[in-house]
């Protein structure tokens, strides 16, 4: 190899592993870790070069160019993880990586406080139904290689959707992650990638560290056996949760279907009992019905948000949203922010409840 | 010399990988050698973070290589591909080039 003379004197570094300056490090820490290991040795000695024989001004030019490129190759870096599907981390960080600093950092959390306290003495739902639409949708307008990695993402904002929910202290969320319907419409493999994404999330996220007790509504027969047996099991671990939180995955779900499973179960435990089928339909009262329902001893859901524009509830909690507050928002399900959330606590703090009335 | 920045909303002109390419045309050179060359031959100071954007997106491309490091420094050289693309870009360049100059060339003997 020849290296061309060129007119300056270079500058002189020591072996490898020199310890670079702060702010060198600081820099390298806004670049991928893939990208430092790749260029994070050549671009030190050269950010170095620069910004010592530079006069000042210049050198600030430098810095934030140096900065600049770090957003920039974050930002390129999630892209392709996002199209190879790796997508590691929590997805603000990698939707967000490169939006205006400012906003995140100030004006954002400032507005997130604002609505905190506006909430704050308001009435809060106890129980909150989310159907959570739009993960396609939204994959397709981000470019994403498939829609199905929609799924993936919506299903790690799941996990914060159930912090916001901690913070803003409510007890009792369901999760609208697969209708019956999806089971039996939507193609194979992407049923197959929806199910072992929820897979993923029940066990590393909900059967790990079991903040919340985890309950299931919906048909296990009708999900594949490691589905089945992954929910199942995140069900068993969280038993003991004594935080007083309560999720219900509704996972294969659909409203009709269990309404019917409850009245069928209902018939079957009168049958044992020798009641006869004039007598149960003398006595039969709601709360037959909903005893026997996947959310038996729950509270009926006071508040149902729908993401991604969709104004229906396409058969989530049929029987229980009877008098639940409707709450539309036109975000799809991972761009759904924590501030979209408190708008929809706030909004149904404002609602005048009438429970049919 | 100039002191101009880069910047991508001056077009073509200042395009940081043709101006590596350009640069990297001459010989091999590490990062530090490729910004002193480009400021000398074009007045324009490549900030450290648009090179190595330019050099991830041009390696990626297959335009150029990087070589074994010394001293903490990798050289990077034109692969074939990449003096391909140079040349074909160099040439629509002067197309335009030598169309504005002979058009502004017109107008002034006008």
């Amino acid at each position: 190899m020849t290296m061309r003379p060129h007119g300056k004197a270079e500058p002189v570094h020591g072996p490898a592993g020199q310890r670079d300056p702060r702010y060198v490090r600081m820099i390298l820490g806004c670049y991928p870790p893939g990208w430092r290991e790749r260029y994070g040795e050549e671009f030190a000695v050269l950010l170095t070069d620069l910004v010592d024989g530079s006069p000042w001004p210049a050198k600030m030019r430098l810095l934030a160019d140096a900065v600049g490129g770090g957003v920039a190759a974050r930002r390129r870096h999630n892209r392709g993880a996002a199209i190879r599907g790796q997508v590691r981390g929590p997805v603000t960080r990698t939707i967000r990586a490169g939006k205006a600093l400012l906003g995140q950092r100030f004006i954002y959390p400032l507005y997130i406080s604002r609505l905190r306290g506006q909430l704050a003495g308001g009435t809060l739902p106890r129980h909150v139904g989310i159907i959570m639409d739009g993960n396609r949708r939204w994959a397709r307008q981000q470019g994403l290689a498939s829609p199905s990695l929609g799924h993936k993402y919506g299903a790690e904002h799941t996990e914060e959707m159930l912090d916001w929910c901690e913070r803003a202290g409510i007890g009792h969320v369901t999760l609208f992650m697969c209708s019956a319907e999806n089971l039996a419409h939507r193609d194979s493999d992407e049923v197959a990638f929806l199910m072992r994404v929820i897979e993923e999330l029940v066990a590393d996220r909900l059967a790990r560290h079991p903040a919340w007790q985890v309950h299931i509504a919906g048909n296990l027969d009708m999900l594949p056996d490691s589905t089945a047996r992954a929910l199942k099991q995140a069900v068993e671990v969280s038993r003991d949760c004594t935080t007083g939180r309560h999720v219900t995955l509704a996972v294969g779900y659909g409203g009709r279907q269990e309404v019917i499973e409850a009245f069928r179960s209902l018939l079957y435990e009168h049958a044992e009992r020798g009641t006869t089928l004039l007598e149960l339909a003398d006595t039969i009262t709601a709360d037959d019905i909903a005893r026997h329902l996947y959310t038996a001893g729950q509270p009926d859901p006071d508040l149902v948000i729908r993401t991604s524009g969709e104004q229906r509830l396409s058969n989530f909690l049929l029987w229980q949203s009877a008098y639940s507050e409707l709450y539309f928002c036109e975000a799809y399900w991972p761009a759904f922010r924590e501030v979209d959330f408190l708008r929809a606590l706030r909004s149904f703090a404002a609602r005048h409840r009438r429970y049919g009335r | 010399m100039g002191e101009r920045t880069t910047t991508n909303d001056l077009g073509r002109w200042s395009d940081p990988p043709l101006l590596v390419l350009a640069s990297l045309a001459g010989g091999p050179k590490h990062g530090y050698a490729i910004t002193q060359d480009v400021a000398d031959q074009t007045g324009v100071r490549l900030g450290p973070g648009t090179l190595y954007g330019a050099i991830g997106r041009l390696e990626e491309r297959g335009l150029i290589e990087a070589l074994p490091p010394a001293q903490r420094r990798r050289p990077y050289r034109l692969t074939s591909a990449g003096e391909q693309v140079l040349a074909d870009t160099a040439r629509q360049l002067r197309q335009v080039a030598d169309l504005g100059l002979s058009r502004l060339a017109l107008t002034r003997t006008r």
